[in-house]
């Protein structure tokens, strides 16, 4: 496959993935609206934008403390509008359904016309103004209804590409993707464990990460904070856990780059991808090295998607001459 | 008038019949002709409402297909439909057969007209073709000067416009570079299917389906022969292009990958475009980029869509590029005046498709002639396509008239004249009537070792009431053409349909 069209995929799948990222943080904090007190609320909103590392409106982005009284006023609406469809914000719902698509559209020999349909008729009704006035009426739905079409996405890819280079690749950007910003959103409620006044609802947290029910299945609606924060790093059979997607990660890397991965010397992507997995299967459980892992984590996952663009998207010619 | 065989029509209470342009559907005395009987029928029972509501599901899936183009405005870029009529254009199939012999014909003339101009020069010392309308076109590419093309093929993908008057066909120009619209032809052609499946298979309609395999074939027969499994790819000028929907589909359709300039590179005159697996080396390009931005060492320099180096590739035989470079001098509009001479000195055979009479201005009895009929002829600039540069006269003002009278002094070379043609019309969904318009056929050709023409083609059509300008550019759309083949005069069914 062109290099620049795996380049082109796994960025169609990044931004899908931050959109639905985004989607979830929004439908948890518009619901938070008629659930939790206004303080509540505006920390949610904190974490949001910080998780997202996305600038709020009319606020300096890097968060200061008086941010939080901003939001306590602010119109929740204002803000998850902000998030939606302001086309001005590169982090909004649609500019992501707009980049997404218009990488789409540069790998349009690659993916099915499906798969096509599917992301044009969303982004072109996220569009419609009309839609916006049912996101007005029942905000929740509307994220939930948004939520479905990338579910339907991804069945549609599953189901009817081939399971080749180009899905790899879209799978890699997806997992990548959910790797970091599932870090981040776990970071920012990370202080809240030393927290002792807090009255913070840790299901917000669960339903953030898609992760209520398993987590529900895995031990029992009683929700403890530790016990939610290691699920959510170490639990390998939730798709939406750290562990999780750095197995897919390094899944992929081996499918994409078979010998790369086994042959003497190891690629630089495949070293950081089983160093990533390493640290995620047996890395300490222990709650002092909590940051610590986290900060691991997102210095590998840089590193890690700056070796794979190294190796397989903007490797220098000379290096790769010539084969047929 | 009302067409006799359609006043109880509700749909066609507009249709201003007009005898004195070709009606697709209709003869002069306003009956169906026999080949549109049935669809007519069909039509005419057909509530208005209905009509409607299949070209808008027709437009819908096409903006779903994302079969658009772009506008782009102040406030944001808004992605338009190509606009497309839900009523076919039928032809009849023994006047296509005649049609596509003449295409064939016309297309080994030009490609043998390029090997010419490009080797010895025959046709200019034989006196038949004034040398400065060869040399000193623009198109004329003196790098090509010498090399040899698989099966002389210096065309192979070229599609033709054909119009119609009450004499028959003619041709109205050839695109012989880099010709588009056939994913148009396909799209309406697959949306039509869907939209009226039993009218579809009642009208014994030929297939076009097969243009990808013919075009996949067709660049296959053009690889070098040592290369047993050529690796073939289309090459565009990326995703801001207006055609870039169809240069996407078109690669889907064949499996073959679309490659912008930055994918490809030039190492010891092999091409190589970059994959996920190191470089891998490219034997045919099916190239969707104008001439002069193919390889900015040998043309334009600041061209940033081409590949450096690519040409000498070329030259050297290690890349086939079609259609080649330097095609576009047998498209030119005086050349076109010359082409029934060029047939006959070729094959020594009349030209099957009627030519337009054309007066070169270069000709000083030609500006004059031109000059004084200017209210009745269509004027054109020689170097422009896509409709831009061109008088209508009798469609002109006075001012405008004199205005271009201006021009043509100036510059009298650069203009040809043709009378105005009464093109054909054929009945089009306008609102919620059906109205004659102005229709033209662009049929695609596809020749290399031998000649396939899919029966078929782009019919534009001139949405503007009156307007005899077809171009999507200056609000043209499109519909789908049927070639049907008619039951016997008996009225048994041919045995054409299975």
């Amino acid at each position: 496959m062109l290099a620049r069209v795996a380049d082109n995929l796994y960025w169609m799948s990044r931004y899908l993935e931050r959109s639905d990222q985004t989607i979830r943080l929004l439908g948890v904090q518009v619901r938070s609206v008629t659930d939790n007190t206004s303080a509540q609320v505006a920390a949610g909103w904190t974490r949001l934008f910080r998780s997202l590392k996305v600038a709020p409106p009319g606020g300096d982005p890097l968060y200061s403390e008086q941010l939080e009284d901003s939001f306590l006023l602010a119109d929740a609406y204002t803000l998850a509008d902000f998030m939606s469809f302001e086309r001005d914000n590169p982090g909004s719902m649609v500019s992501l359904w707009g980049m997404s698509r218009e990488n789409a559209r540069q790998a349009r020999q690659e993916i099915t016309q499906e798969m096509w349909g599917q992301l044009n008729r969303t982004y072109l009704s996220l569009r419609d103004t009309r839609l916006h006035f049912f996101w007005n009426k029942e905000p929740e739905n509307f994220y939930k209804e948004t939520s479905a079409q990338i579910y339907l996405f991804r069945g549609v890819t599953d189901n009817g590409l081939r399971h080749g280079l180009a899905w790899d690749f879209i799978r890699l950007g997806r997992f990548m993707e959910r790797i970091q910003v599932t870090t981040e959103i776990l970071d920012n409620y990370r202080p809240a464990l030393d927290d002792e006044d807090t009255d913070l609802d840790w299901s917000l947290l669960l339903r953030s990460c898609a992760s209520f029910e398993p987590y529900c299945r895995h031990y029992t609606p009683e929700i403890d904070p530790w016990k939610v924060m290691t699920f959510l790093i170490h639990e390998p059979e939730s798709p939406h856990t750290l562990r999780f997607a750095a197995e897919e990660i390094r899944n992929g890397l081996g499918r994409i780059d078979p010998a790369g991965g086994a042959r003497h010397p190891l690629q630089a992507a495949h070293r950081i991808a089983g160093q990533l997995r390493a640290l995620l299967v047996y890395g300490s459980q222990d709650r002092e090295d909590l940051a610590g892992t986290l900060a691991e984590v997102r210095r590998l996952a840089r590193g890690l998607h700056d070796e794979i663009y190294r190796r397989y998207i903007f490797y220098p010619a000379d290096q790769a001459l010539p084969g047929r | 008038m009302i067409p006799v065989a359609a006043t109880a029509a509700p749909a066609f209470r507009q249709y201003d019949h007009d005898p004195s342009f070709y009606d697709e559907m209709f003869d002069r005395d306003g009956s169906a002709r026999r080949h549109c009987a049935d669809f007519f029928e069909t039509i005419r029972e057909t509530p208005p409402d209905d009509l409607r509501q299949i070209q808008e599901r027709v437009t819908r899936s096409f903006l779903h297909e994302g079969i658009t183009f772009t506008v782009y405005g102040d406030e944001q870029t808004i992605e338009r439909v190509f606009p497309i009529d839900c009523l076919p254009r039928i032809v009849r199939g023994d006047e296509w057969d005649d049609v596509a012999r003449g295409l064939e014909q016309r297309l080994r003339a030009l490609n043998l007209f390029l090997h010419d101009i490009y080797h010895q020069g025959h046709i200019i010392r034989d006196g038949v073709i004034p040398a400065e309308l060869v040399y000193g076109n623009k198109h004329y590419r003196i790098e090509m000067r010498g090399v040899e093309v698989p099966h002389g093929a210096y065309v192979s993908v070229c599609g033709t416009d054909l119009v119609r008057t009450h004499d028959g066909f003619a041709v109205l120009e050839d695109n012989l570079r880099v010709p588009s619209g056939v994913s148009y032809m396909l799209a309406c052609r697959d949306a039509i299917k869907r939209s009226m499946p039993r009218l579809f298979r009642r009208s014994r309609v030929r297939d076009v389906e097969h243009y990808s395999r013919r075009l996949l074939e067709t660049l296959r027969s053009l690889a070098p022969p040592q290369v047993s499994d050529p690796s073939i790819v289309l090459l565009t000028p990326g995703v801001y292009n207006s055609a870039y929907y169809e240069h996407a589909f078109l690669a889907r359709q064949m499996g073959i990958e679309l490659v912008e300039g930055r994918d490809l590179l030039v190492h010891n005159r092999r091409v190589y475009m970059r994959t996920t697996a190191g470089l891998r080396q490219v034997d045919v390009i099916y190239r969707r980029i104008d001439d002069d931005f193919i390889d900015p060492v040998t043309f334009r320099e600041d061209s940033v869509l081409g590949v450096p180096g690519l040409f000498h590739a070329y030259r050297a035989g290690r890349v086939v590029i079609a259609n080649a470079p330097g095609t576009g001098v047998a498209d030119d509009k005086a050349v076109y005046a010359y082409v029934p001479r060029i047939i006959k000195y070729y094959l020594g055979e009349e030209s099957i498709i009627k030519p337009i009479p054309t007066t070169l201005c270069r000709e000083r009895e030609g500006l004059a002639y031109t000059l004084a009929n200017l209210d009745k002829l269509v004027v054109k600039m020689v170097g422009e396509s896509g409709g831009y540069g061109m008088l209508v006269g009798p469609h002109a003002s006075g001012a405008e008239r004199k205005e271009f009278a201006a021009a043509l002094r100036a510059n009298p070379d650069n203009y040809i004249s043709q009378p105005t043609l009464a093109l054909s019309r054929a009945p089009c969904l306008v609102g919620a009537h059906i109205e004659p318009r102005h229709v033209d056929l662009r049929p695609f050709i596809l020749q290399a070792e031998r000649t396939e023409i899919v029966p078929g083609g782009l019919c534009r059509v001139a949405l503007k009431k009156g307007s005899l300008v077809v171009n999507s550019s200056q609000g043209g759309g499109s519909k789908d053409a049927w070639i049907v083949d008619v039951p016997e005069a008996d009225g048994t069914p041919a045995e054409t349909a299975a």
